[in-house]
């Protein structure tokens, strides 16, 4: 008996919706969600404190050996525009004036240092990840050139190198970690002279923000951009007013990147990895099926033979035993009726000649 | 027969060409208008919807555009009716019929007065079937109307103003040509002297039965005035709404320094207490209250924009409606809070607080982190000596006089530091690396500080008797003192020492001067002028 195509769609059905529920319920049950290494550093950017000076991307620029950019760091001008990191810088600092008149909110923009970065998550050769200090790294060596990255990050941090043919890179901030290893600063972070950036462990970080918005809250937004934002990310912000209009998207959720992509990735491991044992699991039991159905259909004939061939004999010896018992009743028929007429003539011969003599006989 | 659903696949293609073609000349026109302006004069015609009726766009009708452009041709009763030789403020009637009859009420006559402009020859509004011209979400402005202060100078101008008239025959002040009362029983608007109160006690945001909304109230009685004095030719106040909303002309308005006080019966000085209001006080129990508050009633006045500024429900004492331990007519918000609640410019310290906001004070103040309540120091404002209450209840002019002789004994004198005892120059190059250790001339920066506290009474008073005091604004976390610790004794050099949100030297020394430079609106050096404070080094 083989298999028929509705049936092993069905079957199909039923191993997909039991290895998804499966996943769903493992997760629900776990009650864990990822808070970043304990311990990793980050940096707290008090936008507050920010007074535009761009010391930060020349150091930045200086500590990684980047190119040396068309206008020089002490021409305040490129602050006008609004820019973004790109493969010749890996942090730039964005001027925000406001409508209502206050002073201008400068913002610092580079990598934000995912917990759990959706550049990574989007990375098929690990070219990219996060690593216990808190950075998110990248390896070029790995790297297939595919800026899966530049599109899955949602601060669109990730940059291309598109004049180099050769090697192209993807160049982003990787919080210096060189630097960290060595136990020095971020090269930002050390340069800035109003300290509007903090380096330190997560944790305290938060601290520290929770802190001054505490002790000033008229001078702070009772938020920390960064502390939920897509997951959290290393990278922290404190600010006076709206964080949308400092160009920082507030359309972006608490939950990690890599929690849209786990559902789907997580099947890929399925089809790569089980769907070889389902179908030749789903192969062994039709098999299985169709023999135990030969087998089960072969006793069935042999039991069916014998029951005839049973039936057959009770009919035989029933029907012999039947001619037999006429036989024998014919036979004793026969004998009294020959006995009968022999007793008959016998009388008949009696009575001709002595009544005595035939009694005597007897 | 006609085949209906090629007849509707026909009609369709038309609509969606002509939504196209709509929409493109819309665009058109929406970029010709360029970037959008600031308007104080943008009324919002909004009727309310029918039920089950269309609803269309609110309107968005610019009213000074109408007036300068109608000057010369129309007058006012172009577009409002008059009820008792009065003006009523709505368009072409005296009162709000339905939906339906308003509607037509704009409709005939914005058309109506355009179509005429058309016949002569002129450019003009929208007509008839240009519904979109006029309902539409796209506004030509943005509004920068702000409401008008009528403050103690603007009181005083038409409190002395001869053209305005006493309401009465024998009075002799005019208070009563806009002051009323409404009395129940009468059902009219009464004057009566000596019970004036500021008009939003009773015009409220919304039009009640027993008043109508500030707004409603303002324009009615403000207007037709000025109207009728622009008539006559005479000197009046302004009739279009930027005269009165408009920030930039609102700038432009008269102001009369130091006008007189307003009298309305209110002590010089009085005591602040709320147990003082208590009846049967004895010696014993006023032990355990707290000492009153000598406030100086007539100096305050003179700080602030108008009664409202403090009065902002009545101006019946504060504890009137915030009990000691809050009640509903208080809103909840107890006495205490009242006072001191920081966040609310109503309340004693929330009004302190933010006059330490202005440049002079900023400096020094913005940097300081908001202190609890329980951080302050009472005694400075509840300085009233308890044993020198003689009887309870006290009277009015009792209470005048010891608060009087309070305040008479809180000296005034601003306390310095001599000069001598000044640091004349600092040099700091604790960290000099990139640059040549800066210059810091302490000593221009602590006169140019006192200079700036010279005869402020709020300063005066608060800084108190301690010469140091002033120092503290720099030599924060110090007692005050002409000797306070090194700024290195407490910031060390970033990171090197234990991170607990304290900023490092460098941030310490950056951060103290460059937020003072920007807070006191000091724009020389710039914040982002390095070499402006320390040169370069080779």
């Amino acid at each position: 008996m083989g298999i028929t195509r509705r049936k092993f769609l069905g079957w199909m059905g039923a191993a997909t919706g039991a290895a998804t529920a499966l996943g769903q319920t493992a997760n629900a049950a776990s009650n864990k969600h990822f808070t970043g290494y304990p311990g990793s550093f980050g940096v707290l950017h008090d936008t507050t404190l920010c007074i535009g000076c761009r010391k930060c991307e020349e150091a930045c620029n200086s500590v990684n050996d980047l190119p040396k950019p068309e206008t020089a760091f002490d021409d305040l001008a490129p602050l006008e525009q609004q820019r973004r990191p790109d493969a010749k810088s890996f942090t730039v600092v964005n001027r925000f004036q406001n409508d209502n008149g206050n002073a201008p909110v400068f913002v610092k923009k580079q990598c934000n240092h995912c917990l759990e970065p959706a550049c990574a998550s989007a990375c098929f050769v690990k070219a990219l990840r996060k690593i216990k200090s808190g950075a998110v790294v990248y390896d070029a060596s790995l790297c297939v050139g595919c800026r899966y990255c530049m599109i899955a990050c949602p601060f669109s941090i990730p940059a291309y190198e598109y004049d180099e043919p050769l090697t192209p890179r993807v160049m982003k901030c990787h919080m210096c970690q060189f630097r960290i290893e060595k136990g020095k600063l971020p090269g930002c972070v050390e340069k800035c002279p109003r300290e509007a950036l903090t380096f330190g462990t997560r944790e305290k970080l938060l601290k520290i923000a929770r802190k001054r918005i505490a002790k000033f809250p008229e001078r702070y937004t009772d938020h920390i951009y960064g502390e939920q934002e897509m997951g959290g990310t290393s990278w922290l912000y404190i600010t006076g007013g709206s964080f949308a209009k400092i160009g920082m998207r507030e359309d972006l959720g608490i939950k990690p990147a890599s929690d849209f992509t786990a559902g789907p990735l997580a099947s890929v491991p399925i089809i790569v990895g089980l769907w070889p044992v389902l179908l030749t699991g789903i192969y062994a039991v039709s098999k299985r099926k169709d023999k135990i159905a030969t087998e089960e259909q072969e006793a069935a004939v042999a039991s069916m033979a014998e029951d005839k061939d049973r039936e057959m004999e009770t009919k035989l010896s029933q029907l012999r035993e039947k001619m037999t018992r006429e036989k024998e009743a014919a036979v004793n028929l026969e004998v009294k009726k020959a006995l009968e007429e022999a007793a008959k003539a016998a009388e008949a011969a009696d009575e001709g000649k002595t009544a005595d003599k035939p009694k005597e006989d007897k | 027969m006609v085949n209906t659903s090629a007849l509707k696949g026909r009609a369709g293609i038309v609509l969606a060409v002509f939504l196209i073609s709509t929409s493109i000349c819309l665009a058109s026109i929406g970029s010709d208008t360029g970037s959008k302006s600031y308007r104080s004069d943008i009324v919002r015609i909004d009727l309310p919807p029918v039920p089950g009726g269309e609803k269309m766009q609110a309107v968005q009708f610019l009213h000074d555009r109408h007036t300068e452009v109608l000057k010369g041709q129309k007058d006012c009763t172009a577009c409002h009716l008059k009820k008792e030789d009065l003006f009523v403020f709505k368009f072409k009637r005296t009162t709000d019929g339905n939906t339906e009859t308003d509607m037509e009420i704009y409709h005939d006559n914005c058309i109506g007065c355009h179509l005429e402009t058309a016949d002569t020859g002129k450019p003009t509004g929208p007509l008839a079937g240009d519904c979109r011209s006029c309902h539409n979400s796209k506004s030509e402005a943005k509004s920068s109307w702000r409401p008008i202060s009528f403050d103690r100078s603007l009181h005083f101008r038409h409190e002395a103003s001869s053209l305005i008239k006493p309401s009465e025959k024998a009075g002799k002040v005019n208070c009563g040509a806009c002051h009323h009362r409404y009395d129940k029983t009468a059902e009219k608007t009464v004057y009566k002297k000596g019970e004036e109160e500021t008009c939003a006690y009773c015009h409220k945001q919304e039009t009640t039965k027993e008043a109508s909304s500030l707004q409603t109230a303002s324009h009615a009685a403000c207007l037709n005035c000025h109207q009728l004095l622009a008539e006559r030719k005479e000197d009046a106040g302004p009739v279009n709404c930027s005269g009165c909303h408009d920030p930039a002309e609102q700038k432009n308005i008269e102001v009369v320094q130091s006008p007189p006080r307003l009298m309305r019966n209110q002590p010089d000085a009085t005591l602040l207490a709320s147990w003082m209001a208590w009846p049967f006080q004895t010696k014993q129990s006023l032990e355990k209250h707290v000492n009153p508050v000598a406030f100086n009633h007539k100096v305050h006045e003179g700080k602030v924009a108008s009664c409202k500024a403090c009065h902002h429900a009545s101006l019946a004492r504060c504890g009137e409606c915030h009990t000691e331990t809050g009640a509903e007519k208080g809103g909840y918000i107890r006495l205490e809070q009242a006072m001191h609640d920081p966040r609310s410019e109503k309340s004693c310290m929330g009004c302190h607080q933010q006059a330490q906001k202005a440049s002079t004070c900023a400096g020094c103040h913005a940097l300081m982190p908001e202190k609890a309540f329980s951080e302050t120091s009472c005694i400075q404002c509840h300085r009233v000596d308890k044993s020198a209450i003689a009887s309870m209840p006290m009277s009015k002019a009792e209470k005048t006089q010891l608060a009087q002789k309070t305040l008479a004994s809180v000296s005034m004198k601003s306390m310095m530091v001599p000069n001598d005892a000044v640091p004349e120059k600092v040099k700091i190059g604790a960290m000099a690396e990139e640059y040549e250790p800066a210059e810091f001339p302490h000593r221009q920066i602590v006169q140019k500080l006192a200079a700036a506290m010279k005869d402020d009474r709020m300063a005066d008073f608060f800084h108190g008797k301690e010469a140091a005091t002033l120092c503290v604004g720099c030599h924060h976390n110090s007692p005050a003192t002409t000797r306070p610790p090194k700024c290195a004794s407490c910031h060390g050099e970033m990171f090197k020492t234990d991170v607990d949100g304290r900023p490092g030297l460098m941030g310490a020394y950056h951060g103290q001067c460059i937020s003072c430079h920007q807070l006191m609106k000091i724009e020389k050096p710039a914040a982002t002028d390095c070499i402006g404070c320390h040169r370069k080094k080779g």
